[in-house]
């Protein structure tokens, strides 16, 4: 899974990277290190720049363990950083300008090929739309982020971060396999009937 | 005949962000509404769904082998190119297509219909070729942008390069731009491109760093 809500981290790894343990620095990037991708692929979608997105991140937070007053809120800190990494490059004149998008690739899916065309539709699907969008979707549905917390985050509204989500799952119907208008007419004319 | 729910209430309505009764009712009653919601659902399940991604190998041995050899990371860190230009080859490549593309599809502005105009064709290739100069000093196109630390100087044209790059694709979006602007941009990439092989040829191979 991607999401930093389903990962756990061992509360004496946390204390480890507090005292800058190398061995807890490890532990912490093998566990939190996919999810961070994870998220900065789908939000940039760009190898590279996701890369990059970890690498900052996980620097941060060696560099800056030793601050942090609650250890246990290691996984909350990692993912608000990396979010901050993300937006940073989003909003860089280079990203901005870019026309084609890199999709994701070498995402290890290993439940069967019927779940793997699934998981490539809606990866393409999400592909395709413009980057805050990405970005607010993927906050909003998989971080569970709020409208509030997004619109802080982006320096707009509530309301704007609302729009985009609609915004975006307008092009997610359409795209999403399985899901097209004319899947749902059908679907509607057989609840009709019934 | 109803008025379909809008696709914000309808999100709010899967989320729990809005449990207004007489919307839950509407919903309920209305079949497409049903099924547009039971989408929404899918496609945040199938979201949910979506696996992390390894990073590449090297991404935690350079952090750990920083970290190690006691080297200051963040200065290390800054010596690598700034993020823009260790993607600019790839980038670039990019752009040439649609670049490429647009002059194909373009025939206005004086040139043969469905055929880029002589100059802007000479000076789009004369771009290309330089820039494999710079990214790809060793072997083709096939191989890995090769990765340096830029100099000041360098680090300025490329500047100057990213801004035409920049003035090329805007006006891409809005509006295809005259023939004559066009070349203007492309012929001010190709100088800029020039300098650069030139200052990288006056530079000592061993103070071409090579990061990777």
């Amino acid at each position: 899974m991607a999401r930093f809500a389903d990962l756990q981290l061992d509360s004496g790894v946390a204390r480890g990277l507090k005292r800058g343990d190398r061995r807890a620095q490890a532990i912490a990037y093998r566990t939190l290190a996919p999810a961070v991708m994870g998220m900065a692929m789908r939000i940039l979608q760009d190898k590279g720049i996701a890369e990059e997105v970890v690498q900052d991140t996980f620097v941060e937070l060696i560099e800056k363990a030793g601050t942090l007053k609650n250890p246990d809120a290691v996984l909350g800190w990692v993912r608000k950083v990396a979010v901050n990494h993300c937006l940073m490059r989003l909003r860089t004149p280079w990203h901005k300008r870019r026309v084609t998008v890199e999709l994701v690739e070498d995402v290890d899916v290993t439940n069967g090929s019927d779940r793997l065309e699934g998981l490539q539709d809606i990866e393409r699907a999400l592909g395709s739309l413009v980057a805050e969008t990405r970005m607010v979707i993927w906050l909003h549905d998989v971080e569970g982020y709020t409208h509030k917390e997004i619109g802080a985050l982006l320096g707009r509204t509530a309301s704007y971060s609302k729009s985009q989500l609609a915004r975006g799952y307008q092009k997610l119907m359409l795209l999403y396999g399985g899901l097209r208008d004319d899947v749902e007419d059908s679907t509607i004319r057989s609840a009709h009937t019934s | 005949m109803t008025s379909r729910i809008p696709l914000s209430d309808l999100l709010t309505h899967r989320d729990g962000e809005n449990m207004d009764p007489r919307l839950s009712a509407e919903i309920e009653a209305d079949p497409e509404s049903r099924v547009r919601l039971r989408a929404l659902r899918e496609i945040k399940h199938a979201l949910m769904e979506l696996p992390g991604v390894e990073p590449a190998d090297d991404i935690w041995r350079d952090i750990d082998g920083s970290l190690a050899g006691s080297v200051n990371l963040a200065r290390q860190r800054q010596s690598k190119p700034s993020y823009p230009w260790a993607n600019v080859a790839t980038a670039a490549t990019v752009f040439f297509a649609a670049a490429l593309g647009i002059l194909w599809w373009n025939p206005g502005d004086g040139g043969v219909a469905g055929l880029p105009t002589a100059p802007l064709a000479d000076l789009v290739l004369r771009s290309q070729q330089l820039e494999s100069q710079v990214f790809y000093p060793q072997a083709g196109r096939g191989a890995a942008a090769a990765q340096y630390a830029w100099n000041s100087s360098q680090q300025a044209l490329l500047y100057r390069i990213a801004d035409v790059d920049s003035e090329l694709n805007s006006d891409y979006e809005d509006r295809l731009p005259s023939a004559l602007e066009r070349e203007r941009l492309w012929r001010q990439r190709v100088q800029l491109l020039e300098s650069l092989v030139e200052v990288q040829r006056r530079q000592k191979p061993a103070s071409r760093t090579a990061l990777y």
